[in-house]
């Protein structure tokens, strides 16, 4: 009877993982291409699987990756850091990413090759949609890690999806993070359960950085996954070289959706999420010269190439406000590495912005935390109460050209009149004040 | 799997965090649910864990279980002896309660309406079957492999369960 339907991008990957033809709600054993974990649960997984007894059944499909904390500043952190070494060994794991080769793991199983277009990643940390991006679906699992980890393979429903075409171009100035808080902010939580699947000759021209943090934003609406249909068509930047164009899988015409949208990329303009939730995004001139103390732009939704070089465009010659704190993380050592070979980070660090190693410190408050009157823009993830420290602190959410420009000023801005500083009286001689 | 006991009714978008469990335990590697049940649903009502006795069953409305997944409140529930039925679970909800080994039927449109606060109900979680005073409901149960997985206690022992399966006989 499922011959007779066409099938959606997800089907047809969950059936290649499970070994028949599935149907849209059926709950099936699928075995992934991929696993990742990373320092900051792979160990709570690993005592599981020793309690029982068990081995880890197939060591070479599963990556661990450094992010959390690196480097490690506290003591239980240590004692799992020096757990975790002993135990890759002993259930030979041995695609291991170390401090100095790491990344957040989402970005580095990209930009390594591990994850591949068309492939099925089932990944411990929430954020794990952002693979998408690629064209891989991959779905966070959470919980259920240790007993995949025993098993080599996992339980999930084979999902409904929700279509979502492009068209147009964004403009410039617009972002990844700007097409994401606009879905989120469209869907609202109708997406639970749900993938988002993005197509159309829009989607062809958004590049990788960008389609990272799309897909990253569609967990906040509660989608099990997010993935894109086809490869970007643009000039693919060296450091891509791993990245493969092929494997891409697409819905069948006659496929069944949940619902389908079309979103002109060019009517969306830069957006802002304030607290408490990401999903309600606003138009940037709603917050518009709030002040802020403290800027973060790092995180899996914002340490890209494309979010440092959107910062240094922003910060080159000038400074940032008296008084303000500004932390630039690029995501995974290959980026940051990419960075210093572009000249950014000596623009940024030369702007009085702090650069820190690779990792998602500051997104979970684990580093450069917010004390109770703090005022933080930044391209976090979240911004919940308490998420990146004191829960009196305010987070703002917004893409990394909007939290330089409001490094420079000290207060909310719209990074195009920071660029168009003639018009705008916002250059680095008038910043201070302003 | 079968339960007699009082239904107690609670809204829509119930929050593991401050509703289900105070946020502190989130932030706490405490684990041991006999610890845990004193301040199940506290953060809706104080005096829940007062009421509460094994078979009773926790009745939902609509993303039961939202925000950021924690298996606090559901190792605690599953202590109690209480379960849940909703109008929908979200997918947190989902695998976290099949995770630990709490019994519950995720889609139950209308049983919110169906139960009273504080009287009777039972449920059948392997047919779907819901009973009160006044009127019966049947919901889809849960599908085979994450029903036996909560059969086997929790996915935990549910491993342990195949691994033994799997060993080679004599």
């Amino acid at each position: 009877m499922g011959r007779d339907v066409g099938k959606t991008v997800v089907q047809k990957i969950l059936s290649r993982a499970a070994g028949r033809d599935l149907t849209i709600g059926e709950t099936v054993w699928v075995e992934p291409d991929l696993m990742v974990m990373h320092d900051r649960n792979a160990a709570r997984y690993l005592r599981v699987v020793n309690r029982i007894g068990a081995k880890v059944r197939n060591p070479e499909k599963l990556a661990i990756v450094y992010d959390h904390k690196v480097p490690c500043g506290d003591a239980a952190g240590i004692i799992d850091h020096v757990y975790l070494k002993a135990e890759m060994t002993n259930h030979g794991i041995t695609r291991v990413y170390l401090p100095g080769d790491h990344g957040i793991s989402h970005q580095l199983v990209v930009d390594k090759g591990l994850a591949q277009p068309g492939s099925l990643v089932l990944a411990s940390d929430t954020h794990t949609n952002t693979i998408g991006g690629i064209g891989a679906l991959a779905i966070p699992i959470s919980s259920g890690m240790a007993a995949m980890l025993v098993l080599g393979k996992h339980w999930l429903m084979v999902p409904e999806t929700i279509q979502i075409r492009f068209e147009g171009q964004l403009a410039p100035g617009v972002m990844g993070r700007d097409v994401g808080l606009a879905i989120i902010d469209m869907l609202g939580r109708k997406a639970d359960y749900k993938v988002l699947e993005f197509t159309g000759p829009g989607a062809a021209m958004l590049d990788i950085d960008q389609r990272l943090t799309i897909c990253n934003m569609s967990i906040e609406v509660g989608a099990k996954a997010a993935i894109f249909d086809a490869p970007y068509e643009g000039e693919v930047p060296a450091q891509y070289a791993s990245v493969s164009r092929e494997g891409y899988v697409t819905s069948d015409p006659d496929a069944v959706f949940a619902q389908k949208i079309t979103v002109d990329l060019s009517d969306l303009q830069p957006l802002i999420a304030g607290p408490p939730r990401p999903e309600v995004a606003l138009p940037l001139s709603t917050f518009e010269g709030k002040p802020v103390t403290q800027v973060y732009i790092g995180s899996c939704a914002g340490g890209r190439i494309e979010d440092i070089r959107a910062a240094a465009k922003v910060m080159k010659g000038r400074h940032i406000a008296e008084g303000m704190r500004c932390f630039i993380v690029p995501s995974s050592t290959d980026i940051y590495k990419a960075a210093l070979r572009e000249g950014l980070i000596e623009t940024v660090v030369s702007a009085g912005a702090v650069v820190l190693a690779s990792s998602c410190g500051p997104c979970f408050g684990y580093q450069a935390p917010l004390g109770d009157s703090d005022v933080c823009i930044a391209t976090a993830t979240r911004n919940e109460p308490g998420r990146m420290g004191s829960a009196s602190a305010e987070i703002y959410l917004a893409n990394a050209a909007t939290c330089a420009a409001s490094a420079i000023t000290g207060r909310i801005t719209d990074a195009r009149k920071v660029l168009d500083n003639n018009q705008n009286g916002y250059d680095s001689h008038t910043s201070k004040g302003a | 799997m079968i339960t007699s006991g009082r239904s107690w009714i609670f809204g829509d978008d119930i929050a593991f965090d401050g509703e289900m469990m105070p946020v502190r335990f989130q932030k706490s590697d405490t684990l041991d649910p006999s610890k845990l049940v004193p301040f199940l649903m506290t953060g809706i009502d104080p005096n829940f864990p007062n009421k509460i006795k094994s078979g009773d069953t926790i009745v939902a409305g609509e993303a039961f279980g939202s925000g950021n997944f924690h298996p606090h409140a559901l190792l605690a529930m599953k202590h109690a002896g209480v379960y849940v039925v909703a109008e929908s679970v979200t997918r947190g909800f989902y695998r976290m309660a099949v995770a630990v080994g709490l019994w519950f039927i995720p889609f139950c449109p209308g049983v919110t309406r169906l139960a009273k606060d504080g009287e009777a109900m039972s449920v059948n979680y392997l047919t779907g079957e819901v009973k009160t005073a006044t009127g019966s409901a049947r919901y889809e149960p849960l599908p085979a492999i994450p029903r036996e997985i909560i059969e086997a206690g929790s996915e935990e022992q549910f491993v342990i369960k195949k691994l033994k399966e799997e060993q080679p006989h004599g």
